[in-house]
């Protein structure tokens, strides 16, 4: 307790509770006010002090908060421009070499974004050693760049943000999503991690998209070449199994994720894309080809698994000029040449019908 | 007045900014720049001068945020940071040396009671005269009173952003307070808190 009762006025003044109490700190009011009464001789030295901190007053700068604003943005903008240009320079040969491009697309809930986080914390010996996130928010309408220590590059696209661990330590390299971005992933031993709420999308060092926007109540994870695999982290929390149950996805491959049901489908992509440059897929003119062979090109093409009965559609010829259509357009104008259909079941392509004799 | 309790806040962003959080150094630059603005509006009266040695300053500060540490009162040390680069910009500035412009900056403050706060017509006269003897204080000793009760420093913090020792800074504040003892008006003051 200070001796305020010996006070002079540069010891009131120079007292910061005193001057806030003046300024309008109303937190110590009760004690100021029983000073007061207590030492009431103090009253006229108070007041002084009380007038010079008063008087002390300076005129603020007009500053506008759109000023404020502006010049925070200029920062941020600089900062990060400096940041990206360290960067991306040394790592560009690497996105080179990575073989694989994928394309993830998770539409997802975010909420559960800090579920998610305390349970890998819970599972990890090494959660006080844990590095802090660092927090990325893209409030712009143009997408924005982070790059990760990894090297791995993030294109963050505008309302969303990712959280990530300035350095990676540890034998994973995990990131939180809220929102949709492009990863540039540096291949390593160390598995990438995407975390969206309660699903998990994994890959090794490759090229994808992942969004996941707290509206949306299921996930869903679009390939469009390479591997990823998804899971639930809920199965992982709870059955505490090594293996880890969710599906693989290889080109033109989705995961659809339901929420609430904690389930993990896998079906195609709404359009799925060549993962070669063949011409073969890209524009063919089949004259007299036996159906067999046209669909083990459109599965080599897209990469997409086409199930059929190969014995009774050997003898199916077709004569046909495939080009810009979509892979969808392809099936449905095969299937109607022989009469059959065509259904996705699990990710893969089925084709049933009566054949051709 | 609208001076807000010390920033906690700023401490708690402080921490995030050094494990590499750039939003979080975003967010004190933010809710600091109209403190940080004044200040370097006092040092030298140039708006966009000032407004890019802010920028430089938080550049500076991200560029080191892998090693920056901890620091007790953010407000404090930007202000310091803030005048020492302000300094060294206008010495490049002006051809001077260093040690020159260390001692012999300008410090441009002007006190002026809050007259929203003064309800009595006889205590405008007191005011008026507080406010003369305060400004015709020496300029180390205005900064001192501007960080003392503008930018509410604790003596500590201004020792530090006047590159003094803390005896000296209140040393220098009991001095100034000398100054306006002896020029005290003479009539009794009324004031606001004590409701005479």
């Amino acid at each position: 307790m200070k001796n305020y009762a010996a006070y002079l006025l540069e010891d009131f003044a120079g007292d910061d509770d005193f001057r806030d109490w003046v300024h309008g700190d109303r937190r110590k009011e009760d004690f100021w006010r029983n000073f007061l009464k207590q030492y009431p001789e103090k009253a006229e030295v108070m007041q002084r002090a009380e007038q010079i901190i008063r008087a002390s007053h300076v005129a603020e700068e007009a500053l506008r908060g759109i000023e404020i604003r502006r010049e925070v943005d200029r920062f941020l903008e600089t900062a990060n421009q400096a940041h990206r240009s360290d960067t991306s320079r040394f790592h560009l040969r690497r996105w080179l070499a990575a073989a694989a491009v994928l394309l993830v697309t998770l539409l997802a809930g975010w909420q559960l974004f800090l579920r998610d986080k305390n349970v890998i914390s819970k599972n990890n010996n090494t959660l006080l050693t844990a590095p802090r996130l660092v927090q990325t928010a893209n409030d712009t309408e143009a997408p924005i760049r982070v790059a990760l220590a990894d090297g791995s590059v993030v294109v963050l696209s505008p309302k969303s943000s990712i959280g990530y661990p300035s350095e990676f330590k540890g034998a994973e390299r995990k990131v939180y999503l809220k929102g949709e971005a492009v990863f540039s992933v540096t291949r390593s031993s160390r598995p990438f991690m995407v975390c969206t709420g309660d699903m998990v999308t994994k890959v090794l060092g490759t090229r994808f998209v992942v969004r996941a926007f707290e509206q949306d109540k299921k996930i869903s994870v679009q390939v469009q070449s390479g591997k990823v695999s998804v899971y639930s982290t809920k199965q992982v929390a709870s059955a505490n199994v090594r293996e880890r149950s969710g599906v693989i996805l290889t080109a033109n491959q989705a995961a659809i994720f339901e929420k609430e049901q904690n389930l993990v489908s896998k079906t195609l992509v709404a359009n799925p894309v060549p993962i070669t440059k063949d011409s073969k897929v890209a524009n063919h003119e089949y004259d007299e080809v036996s159906l067999p062979v046209i669909l083990r090109e459109l599965e080599k093409g897209y990469g997409i698994a086409i199930q059929f009965d190969e014995e009774s559609f050997r003898k199916c010829r077709i004569t046909a000029n495939l080009s810009n259509e979509t892979l969808f357009e392809k099936l449905d104008l095969l299937c109607k040449t022989v009469s059959a259909s065509y259904e996705i079941v699990d990710g893969q392509i089925t084709i049933a019908g009566p054949g051709c004799h | 007045m609208k001076k807000r309790p010390a920033g906690i806040d700023e401490k708690h962003l402080w921490q995030e900014y050094r494990a590499g959080n750039i939003l979080a150094l975003g967010n004190i630059m933010q809710s600091l720049y109209p403190d940080l603005f004044h200040w370097g509006m006092r040092l030298y009266g140039e708006r966009e001068f000032v407004k890019d040695c802010i920028q430089e300053v938080f550049l500076n500060l991200w560029k080191l945020h892998g090693t920056i540490g901890e620091v007790e009162n953010v407000k404090g040390y930007l202000l310091m940071v803030l005048k020492s680069h302000m300094l060294r910009e206008l010495s490049d500035k002006n051809q001077m040396l260093q040690a020159c412009i260390d001692d012999d900056y300008t410090f441009a403050v002007e006190f002026s009671a809050d007259s929203q706060m003064i309800e009595e017509e006889h205590e405008i006269y007191q005011f008026r005269t507080l406010e003369k003897v305060l400004n015709s204080l020496p300029q180390r000793q205005k900064e001192l009173i501007y960080l003392r009760f503008y930018q509410n420093l604790s003596f500590e913090q201004i020792a530090s952003v006047m590159n003094l020792g803390r005896q000296s800074a209140y040393n220098l504040f009991q001095k100034s307070l000398n100054s306006l003892r002896k020029n005290w008006p003479v009539v009794v003051l009324l004031s606001l808190l004590f409701g005479v």
